[in-house]
């Protein structure tokens, strides 16, 4: 009998939660679109121009920025430039092995990568929390994920952003609230995306795309690190398992 | 039915259900909040936990509608594993059906943490026990805990930095420097010096069994019929100091007296090698140590010592952190 309790309580557990979902397949078909397109480019580069709030132990709670061009190629191949508060930072991932250079400090150290790029973000973030904004976008399962992760996803309409015609979606679940601008051109590219973070006191990380260029022609070789001059080779430790 | 059977078939469910439940949240934990992506330091690995739907995940796989064909694709193409809702929802129809067609590893394989994580290649540093940097070739190899740190006196004003697991903590902020190591002049040896005969103003000091010989601030053990120098050995007691020996604040009430990389406390017998002490704030570094970036952060580790770069009066300078690990 205790058996069947238990069984019973998992199957309404089951169903209160599904029936508590609401999913606009507006919005869906909107994110559907935008990951088509990505997951068939060959190669794109594209500006982010981010912004978030962050508690400083001197100043309490401030906006810092982040500007970021990123270029990824091919599977295996991405160059990602990442400026802010903490100075200016490039990665160069050819294939086998990331260059992490500080252009502020001028170290670099070298990580043994794995064979594709959405692998590395994962093994760079997970392994050194070393992040790469918007990566969330090239993702190959991003609207599944969005399906899982969030309760609620709704289509909300058009609005204008920077003069251009976007589509304005919101994903909801207990921990933070995540809204989606798509240009409404051809490509659907994503314009712009804003999250509050529901548990760190409704604090705001909002990022903009810009430049976009699909499928342009990247030469392999600016994959390739070559340290500055004194530049200098540097260890880095991993985060503990 | 049997009632065994019935039993039996209520675990399997069961176990069907933690695994289309369980497996995936762990399968899916670099991604979807955005974890590796959201950028800025804020939200740094602070991934919230998933509040996946806990809706079952039958283990039948559907392979994806749209193969990817897309060699060249920068991200392996759009997998779509789930079936879309096909009408406006009301509120409380939408997904039910979604779930039950997702496969549950399909098309998960790119976003797997890699599996090469544990080889330790490259240039992960080796975290377990390991003296200082001295000269290997040497063959010396003395561990007088030269490199633990004790912990300061002073409260922290500042947030530790926290990096896989440990805090480090600091009381003045980071601001980064190469480290470029201090020479004390040139009776002054870095760790690893080999030498063929020492002066004769050398003494003989006895700590633990280990004979060394100090001469102008710096400490040496016998070997391959000459002499290497070592860290200073804790414990050891010495009458004098360079005059190049500069007073260091502990806290309120202790100063140090630091001379090529030992810290020293004074007392009737002279002047006696201790441990660090974090939070002392030292000019200059001696060689022997190597710069590890720990998140944002560069710090000199000398075994298990960290210095972080400071600037103090626009004076560059090196504050000994202490690390602790979280609970």
């Amino acid at each position: 009998m205790k058996n069947y309790s238990l069984f019973f309580a998992l199957l309404f557990s089951i169903c209160i939660t599904a029936q508590t979902k609401k999913i606009d397949p507006t919005a869906i078909l909107i994110l559907d679109h935008m990951s088509d397109v990505i997951g068939e480019l060959e190669s794109c580069s594209f500006s982010l121009s981010s912004s978030f709030d962050s508690k400083d132990p001197d100043y309490g709670l401030i906006k810092k920025f982040i500007t970021s061009d990123i270029i990824f190629s091919g599977p295996n191949k991405m160059l990602s430039h990442i400026e802010g508060n903490n100075g200016k930072k490039g990665f160069w991932y050819n294939g086998e092995q990331v260059a992490y250079y500080s252009y502020t400090e001028n170290n670099y150290v070298l990580i043994e990568a794995p064979e594709n790029t959405i692998a590395t973000i994962d093994k760079l973030h997970f392994d050194y929390g070393i992040q790469f904004p918007a990566a969330d976008f090239f993702y190959p399962a991003f609207t599944d994920d969005l399906l899982n992760d969030f309760q609620n996803i709704q289509y909300i309409g058009k609005v204008a952003i920077e003069n251009e015609e976007c589509f304005h979606i919101k994903a909801e679940n207990d921990e933070m609230i995540v809204q989606y601008w798509v240009s409404n051109n051809a490509y659907r590219t994503p314009k712009k995306y804003l999250i509050i973070y529901k548990e760190k006191n409704n604090s705001h990380y909002e990022a903009t795309f810009s430049n976009w260029q699909l499928n342009p022609k990247v030469p392999e070789s600016i994959f390739e690190f070559t340290p500055p001059e004194n530049a200098k080779k540097i260890k880095i430790l991993a985060k503990k398992k | 039915m049997t009632s065994n059977k019935i039993i039996k078939n209520i675990k399997s469910i069961i176990f069907i259900f933690s695994l289309t439940v369980v497996l995936p949240l762990g399968m899916n934990a670099q991604r979807m909040g955005h974890s590796a992506s959201r950028g800025g330091g804020g939200h740094s690995a602070s991934r919230p936990s998933t509040s996946r739907p806990t809706t079952s995940r039958p283990s039948t796989s559907k392979p994806s509608t749209r193969p990817s064909t897309n060699n060249r694709s920068i991200n392996g193409g759009h997998k779509k594993t789930t079936t879309r809702p096909s009408t406006r929802p009301s509120t409380n129809k939408a997904t039910t059906n979604r779930p039950t067609t997702r496969p549950t590893t399909n098309n998960k394989t790119t976003n797997k943490r890699p599996t090469t994580n544990n080889k330790n290649k490259g240039n992960k540093i080796d975290n377990s026990k390991r003296n200082i940097n001295i000269d290997n070739s040497k063959n010396i190899n003395i561990n007088r805990n030269n490199t633990r740190v004790n912990a300061s006196s002073r409260h922290y004003t500042r947030p530790p930095y926290r990096y896989g697991g440990h805090r480090y903590y600091c009381h003045r902020p980071y601001f980064y420097h190469p480290y470029r190591p201090f020479y004390w002049g040139p009776v002054w040896h870095p760790w690893g010096f080999f030498v063929a005969t020492l002066a004769t103003t050398a003494i003989i000091i006895s700590i633990e069994n280990q004979k060394y010989h100090f001469d102008s601030g710096v400490y040496y053990v016998s070997s391959d019929g000459g002499y290497t120098v070592v860290q200073a050995p804790v414990g050891a007691t010495v009458k004098t100091l360079p005059k190049e020996t500069e007073k260091v604040v502990v806290n309120d009430t202790t100063n140090n007296y630091y001379y090529g990389g030992a810290y020293y406390e004074k007392s009737d017998e002279g002047y006696t090698v201790v441990p660090a002490t974090a939070g002392t704030i030292v000019p200059n570094l001696p060689e022997g140590g190597e710069e590890v970036k720990i998140g944002d952060i560069t710090y000199v580790q000398f075994g298990d010592t960290y210095y972080q770069p400071i600037q103090v009066d626009g004076k560059n300078m090196y504050e000994i952190v202490e690390v602790k690990e979280d609970e």
